[in-house]
């Protein structure tokens, strides 16, 4: 086509003028390739707008989440279709009835999942809205993941940023069926682990073919094979798990060529991580980098990553498998540290109206699980608080929206984790009786009480601590609570932002309420890097005589001291206070 | 981000992690076209909002011709009428305000202490580590600021966060108290943080202004946007700063396809620390550069449509840190 313009001879020349500069052995033999070459330039350099314009857009992408929304459609299909063939079955016999029943147990099963379109209504009013195609692709995912019968509850965690990528994470309950059998495998793996390394092949191949007989169970329930919640990255994360219990001398390993002013806890005992649906392990993460692809678990948390994320700040990169290269010492890849990092943030920043939930009375059923198991989970916490668990109190009745933007309205909902890294005082529990630990603590929570600001009222209602007791780094309050249309103030909603990791929020409206954390992972902390280089000169003195129960008893002291300087702290109120009693003081869900 | 094309990049904004109160939108639309019209401009843009501990602010600004050199900026708190921002400050005032690491109050008659005592006490903590980052920074300050020093009241546009390496050497001359005013009224804090995060963090996408042979600098008429192919190149951004507009000779190093008339500006390649500067695509569409120096400045395009706009969202407080943290 575009040879017709251009003149034959220009062609010609062209060849010519090719073949001279280069000189090639044998011009003659790919005379015809040269000719080739050339064309192609030419229709090279009609570009055509048009399509490069349709080139923009990244066809790929869209492909894979059309993929997902026909997955989902034909899915829902197939359920309608069953669902209509089990109606029919009710009402022509009643044998098929009994059948009919099983499937509606299995349905019973299916996990809580949080209305994203919902909630993401009330998130946009708050201004930390969602866009609607990740609303949407998250929405699907969780409800693909309901199917797998695994999990009690699945949320929206909320995003991190990375300086690379970004991290969508997905917070999940696993059910108590599914808690058993991870349970069981884990314990049987601890117990054996100290044997001889002979035997524990022979479990990890009986393990393997547990885990395969766990494999078709979900391929089971998961009909149409596609790319979301693959079998694959369970068995990855249980896997990886297994092979890191493995070294259970691992600190040992590492301590030689460690500095001596690295983590007191972990120079001395290891605490070992928590029971799995307990405490910081309560829920499992499932984070990905991009909504149409795989999701990935991530390992159980080990109090020593905790301890140790506190002491950095460094922003996520993106990849899971990064190594974290700080100062004080991270032992451990950025699946770790962004794990401790969620468990942090939601330790802090999840929070709910007071009295919206209650705690629920009756112990959990694999409780009964974990007795049963206690021989073999030597360590792990056998004594479980009851405040772990969490209800809807049907007695709710909505605050106004006044009280709501007051900090004091809103509860902590999930327990703090202490200096160890733990949230049920399994430090304590290692060095002494059970019965004298809880005397200990309590005591400890009376004197919080006392002196605390007394107007704030202590009920049953402040789950783990009212907010109106965080405090913040830069003698600011923790939270900000902000109506979100200020020129109505009747219907509107009510947002919670935390100043102490600026990104996360709580959303209330009515009966309705939600939170998520969208921001960077990092803590609001102006001096964190001073600090720590001062508090390593001071851990170096404290370390050399250092014992257990020395420990212990410092721990508590030290508390004692912090709700001292609290107390001083709410007397003195707005007055500019020096930056050193504020290192230490409690901060925002958080004991340092 | 532009008042015209401010519904469009709603999402875009939520992509990016800062999107505003949805109720509060078409208020703000509404008040800004008030603003342009009644200030006669050719355009308005919505700058940013920082949060503070109870009112936020939002940030706005305005300009009639040149859409560097002459915009005004103005903020408001009730996001319904807009109040003009100071211009005029003492470089004592710009010291303070890096000096002062809390968050803003939210009340613009607030007057910010610092305590003398107080920041002796910073100084014994802070000098150790701070040198090694002011010397990084050195040759970043050359490049507009060596005959600020000299002069006690500088201009509207001068200003930035970073400290100038014979600052330490002025604080501890001064020793009486009543020589040095250790006080600031936020209005004056909130236009003294903006202009330094416009001028460090205020990016364009090359190609967007235009210099015409006059010397006049307008908005290119037929600007679509960046493409695919040039989102990844970091010297396709520029800094719409003032400070960094000089004249390029043939002996600095120039892109192959230098053009005077939109290289006029200064790119964010070499931006110190290394690396302060992050670019992702989210959904697939939206082209977002984040700002880790400044916690909260974003750029972003909509790959399909060009549209493209700046918005800072934050407490305006600069990440001090980051050189350790990437």
């Amino acid at each position: 086509m575009y040879l017709h313009k251009t003149q034959i001879l220009i062609h010609l020349q062209d060849i010519l003028n090719k073949i001279l500069s280069e000189r090639p052995a044998n011009p003659l033999e790919n005379f015809e390739k040269y000719s080739m070459l050339l064309k192609r330039t030419y229709i090279h350099n009609e570009t055509n707008f048009e399509r490069v314009f349709v080139d923009n857009i990244n066809r790929n992408y869209c492909f894979k989440s059309l993929q997902m929304y026909k997955c989902a459609s034909t899915k829902q299909f197939e359920r309608q279709k069953q669902y209509n063939k089990n109606k029919r079955n009710i009402i022509n016999s009643e044998i098929d009835q009994r059948e009919e029943k099983k499937t509606t147990t299995n349905n019973n099963a299916i996990a809580k999942v949080q209305n994203l379109c919902e909630v993401n209504y009330m998130f946009n009013k708050a201004g930390f809205g969602l866009p609607m195609d990740e609303a949407s692709l998250i929405y699907l995912t969780m409800n693909e993941m309901a199917q797998l019968n695994k999990f009690e509850s699945i949320r929206f965690w909320g995003k991190i940023f990375g300086i690379k990528k970004i991290y969508y994470v997905i917070e999940c309950k696993w059910s108590n069926e599914e808690l058993e059998r991870k349970l069981l495998t884990v314990n049987s793996i601890n117990h054996n682990s100290k044997l001889s390394k002979q035997i524990f092949n022979d479990i990890a191949d009986n393990n393997l073919s547990h885990q395969e007989t766990k494999s078709i169970d979900i391929e089971n329930a998961q009909e149409i094979g596609n790319e979301y919640e693959s079998n694959l990255s369970y068995l990855d994360g249980e896997i990886i798990e297994n092979s890191i219990d493995q070294f259970d001398s691992w600190i040992s390993l590492n301590d030689s060529d460690s500095c001596k002013t690295i983590p007191k806890s972990s120079s001395k005992i290891v605490l070992e991580s928590e029971m799995i649906g307990v405490g910081t392990n309560k829920n499992v993460y499932f984070v990905t980098n991009k909504l149409n692809t795989r999701w990935i678990e991530l390992e159980s948390i080990k109090p020593h990553h905790i301890v140790e994320a506190r002491k950095i700040k460094r922003y996520i990169t993106g990849k899971l498998k990064n190594p974290i290269k700080s100062f004080p010492k991270f032992n451990g890849s950025e699946s770790e540290y962004l794990r401790a990092q969620i468990a942090r943030i939601s330790s802090s920043t999840q929070i709910s109206p007071r009295g919206y939930y209650i705690i629920d009375k009756k112990e959990k059923s694999w409780n009964e699980i974990s007795d049963k198991k206690s021989l073999a989970s030597l360590h792990s916490s056998t004594k479980i608080s009851e405040n772990d668990d969490l209800i809807l109190n049907e007695n709710f009745k909505p605050i106004s929206n006044n009280n709501l933007t007051n900090s004091s309205y809103w509860v902590h909902k999930n327990p703090q984790i202490d200096m160890n890294g733990v949230t049920n005082k399994l430090g304590f529990s290692k060095f002494s009786d059970s019965k004298k630990n809880e005397e200990n603590f309590e005591e400890v929570e009376e004197e919080e009480k006392f002196s605390y600001d007394e107007n704030i009222i202590n009920s049953k209602d402040d789950l783990f601590g009212n907010l109106g007791n965080d405090i913040s780094v830069d003698n600011t309050p923790a939270w900000k609570g902000v109506l979100c249309s200020p020129l109505d103030s009747r219907y509107s909603h009510t947002v919670m932002k935390s100043h102490v990791w600026p990104g996360a929020f709580a959303v209330a409206y009515n009966l309705q309420t939600d939170y998520m954390y969208i921001g960077w992972g990092q803590k609001q902390n102006s001096n964190t890097l001073y600090s720590t280089f001062i508090e390593e000169t001071k851990l170096e003195n404290v370390t050399i005589d250092n014992t257990s129960t020395v420990e212990c008893q410092e721990f508590t002291t030290t508390q004692k001291i912090e709700n001292e300087k609290h107390g001083l702290r709410k007397n003195k109120n707005k007055n500019i206070f020096p930056l050193q009693y504020n290192r230490k003081a409690y901060k925002g869900g958080e004991k340092k | 981000m532009d008042v015209k094309v401010f519904h469009y990049l709603i999402d875009a904004l939520k992509v990016a992690g800062c999107s505003i109160y949805e109720d509060n939108i078409p208020v703000l639309y509404n008040s800004l076209i008030k603003l342009q019209s009644e200030n006669h401009f050719n355009s308005v843009y919505l700058w940013g909002r920082i949060e503070t501990l109870s009112n936020d602010y939002y940030i706005a600004y305005g300009h009639q011709k040149d859409p560097i050199e002459n915009r005004i900026f103005f903020y408001t708190q009730n996001i319904l009428e807009w109040d003009i921002m100071p211009t005029d400050w003492s470089i004592h005032e710009t010291d303070l305000v890096r000096r002062i690491k809390t968050k803003l109050y939210g009340n613009p008659r607030y007057l910010e202490t610092i305590d003398n005592s107080n920041k002796k006490s910073q100084e014994t903590t802070e000098y150790p580590i701070a040198p090694s980052v002011v010397m990084k920074y050195d040759d970043y300050v050359e490049s507009g600021e060596e005959d600020v020093q000299n002069i006690e009241n500088i201009t509207f546009n001068d200003v930035i966060s970073i400290n100038e390496a014979d600052e330490i050497m002025e604080t501890e001359s001064i020793d009486d108290p009543s020589n040095l005013k250790s006080s600031i009224k936020e209005e004056d804090r909130l236009a003294i943080t903006v202009q330094m995060i416009d001028n460090e963090c205020h990016i364009v996408p090359r190609g967007y202004l235009y210099k015409l042979p006059n010397g006049k600098i307008i908005k290119a008429p037929y600007f679509k946007g960046l493409d695919y192919s040039e989102i990844g190149n970091e010297k396709n951004f520029l800094h719409i700063n003032p400070q960094y507009c000089r004249p390029k000779g043939p002996t600095n190093d120039v892109r192959p396809d230098y053009n005077g008339s939109i290289d006029f500006l200064e790119s964010i390649d070499k931006d110190i620390p290394k690396g302060c500067w992050t670019s992702r695509i989210f959904s697939n569409r939206y082209f977002i550069i984040h700002s880790l120096l400044w916690p909260g400045a974003v750029f972003f395009q909509d790959m399909n449509t060009g549209i493209h706009g700046y918005f800072y969202n934050g407490y305006g407080l600069k990440n001090l840190d980051l050189p350790f943290m990437i």
